[in-house]
Parts: structure tokens; C-alpha cells; sequence
């Protein structure tokens, strides 16, 4: 089992489908929220705290900010390795390219941080 | 000699597909760099109720809202667009004419949206 794994991610189809399963999640967090904003749309503080307190909202929570985290450090990878090359933008890929992939993987880690935060 | 030595996006007519591919980026981008921002508003209003008020008033700010507006579609667009690279990925509207007629759909959903949105927070 480890080394089949082991093998998925040198061939990317781990990636590939890990990606695809972390959208799935967003899509589906991000649909109940709009259905929650569209049913009570004037809500005040207690309303959005106390959403933000149910059980499985939480849960939910911190599944997809490190849904968004893997989504978004992958996404940003891929638009990185495209179009900061030195074929593109000359020398300074050199640089560009790691400080942005490094600034996807701080905001990963701080969006799930974040999500921690919201727990209370 | 004349052949481009690259893809130069901006040299070339992308077609109907190719805009929404490129626009899925573009949004992923937009998304990306608002994400935290976002979120640690997000944090700040749930912390107290005083503060919750702060943010309330952050929305009053036409410009705030504006950006926000643009977020918020941004993510319904990336949204739209994924699901339909997610059926193309089963292996469905890969012709032509499907993908030209889903790429369109997901302009003319993401315009939809909105205004829709507009109307129901201006």
C-alpha cells in the first residue's frame, strides 16, 4: 500500500486526484454557506457566531481550509512552473518562482491556522 | 523561422475554451492572493461583537466592497469553471461545439450571478 502510494505521487495521479477531490469539498462547503446567506441574509453577530458554532460546521471548517491549502499550493505550482520561467520572464524566474511557491505555502499554512482560530 | 518559439497569450486568438481556461487562472490568482485577507477578516469579525461591528463598517466602504463584489465572483466563476473541467474530466463536452457552448454557459452564469449579487447586497 505505501509503495503504491509512493508510486501515485511520482506519477502525479495522487496529485491529480487529490486536487479534484479537495474542489469537490470547497464546492460543497461554499454551496451550504450561499444557501445559509441566501435563507437569512440580514444576519447579526449571534446568527454568524452561532453558525460558526455548529458541530459539523466546524469540522467542516478546518476540512476545507486545508482543502483550499492543498488546492491552492498545487493551483499556484502549476500557474508558477508555466509562466515564471526563464523561457517567459527571463532571470528573474529564478528568484520569482520560489518566493511565490514559498508565499503559497505560508498562506496555506495560515489559512489553516486561521481555521484553527475560528474553533475559539 | 517564423514559427512563434512560444505560446505569447497575448499575441494569439484564444477561442471561447481558451478564455475560459485562462480566466479560471486568472481567478485562482485573484482568489489566492484575497484568500487570507479574506479569512482573517473572517476571524477578526467572529471574535467579539465589537469588532464584528468594525467590519460592518469596513463594508460600508465603497471600495472594500467593490474588491469584495470582485472576490466573491471570482470564487463563483472558479467555481463554474471547475465543475465543467470536472465533467470534462469524466470525459463528457469534449467536442467542440460542448466545449464552446459550456464555456459560454460559464460566462453567462458567472454574469448572472453577478448582478444577481449586486442586487441583493447594493
Amino acid at each position: 500500500m505505501v509503495t503504491k502510494l509512493y508510486k501515485l505521487k511520482k506519477t502525479g495521479i495522487f496529485d491529480y486526484v487529490l486536487v479534484r477531490i479537495t474542489a469537490v469539498i470547497q464546492a460543497v462547503y461554499f454551496s451550504v454557506i450561499t444557501f445559509y446567506w441566501l435563507v437569512n441574509r440580514d444576519f447579526k453577530y449571534e446568527q454568524l457566531s452561532g453558525f460558526f458554532d455548529i458541530l459539523i460546521i466546524e469540522i467542516f471548517t478546518v476540512i476545507v481550509a486545508i482543502s483550499i491549502a492543498y488546492h491552492s499550493v498545487q493551483g499556484i505550482w502549476n500557474v508558477a512552473t508555466d509562466y515564471l520561467t526563464q523561457a517567459q520572464i527571463g532571470a528573474s524566474a529564478k528568484l520569482l518562482r520560489p518566493a511565490v511557491i514559498g508565499f503559497s505555502w505560508f498562506q496555506a499554512l495560515g489559512l489553516i491556522f486561521c481555521s484553527f482560530y475560528i474553533l475559539g | 523561422m517564423n514559427s512563434p518559439r512560444y505560446l505569447n497569450l497575448f499575441k494569439i486568438a484564444l477561442p471561447l475554451p481558451g478564455i475560459s481556461s485562462i480566466l479560471h487562472r486568472i481567478s485562482a490568482v485573484a482568489i489566492f492572493v484575497l484568500s487570507l485577507p479574506m479569512m482573517g477578516i473572517l476571524v477578526f469579525s467572529l471574535s467579539s461583537k465589537a469588532n464584528y461591528e468594525i467590519i460592518i463598517l469596513l463594508f460600508e466602504n465603497i471600495l472594500f466592497k467593490s474588491l469584495f463584489s470582485l472576490f466573491i465572483t471570482a470564487i463563483f466563476y472558479h467555481f463554474v469553471s471547475g465543475l465543467r473541467h470536472l465533467v470534462m474530466d469524466f470525459g463528457y463536452w469534449e467536442t467542440l461545439r460542448a466545449g464552446r457552448v459550456s464555456a459560454l454557459a460559464t460566462f453567462i452564469s458567472t454574469g448572472l450571478f453577478f448582478f444577481s449579487f449586486l442586487y441583493l447586497t447594493w
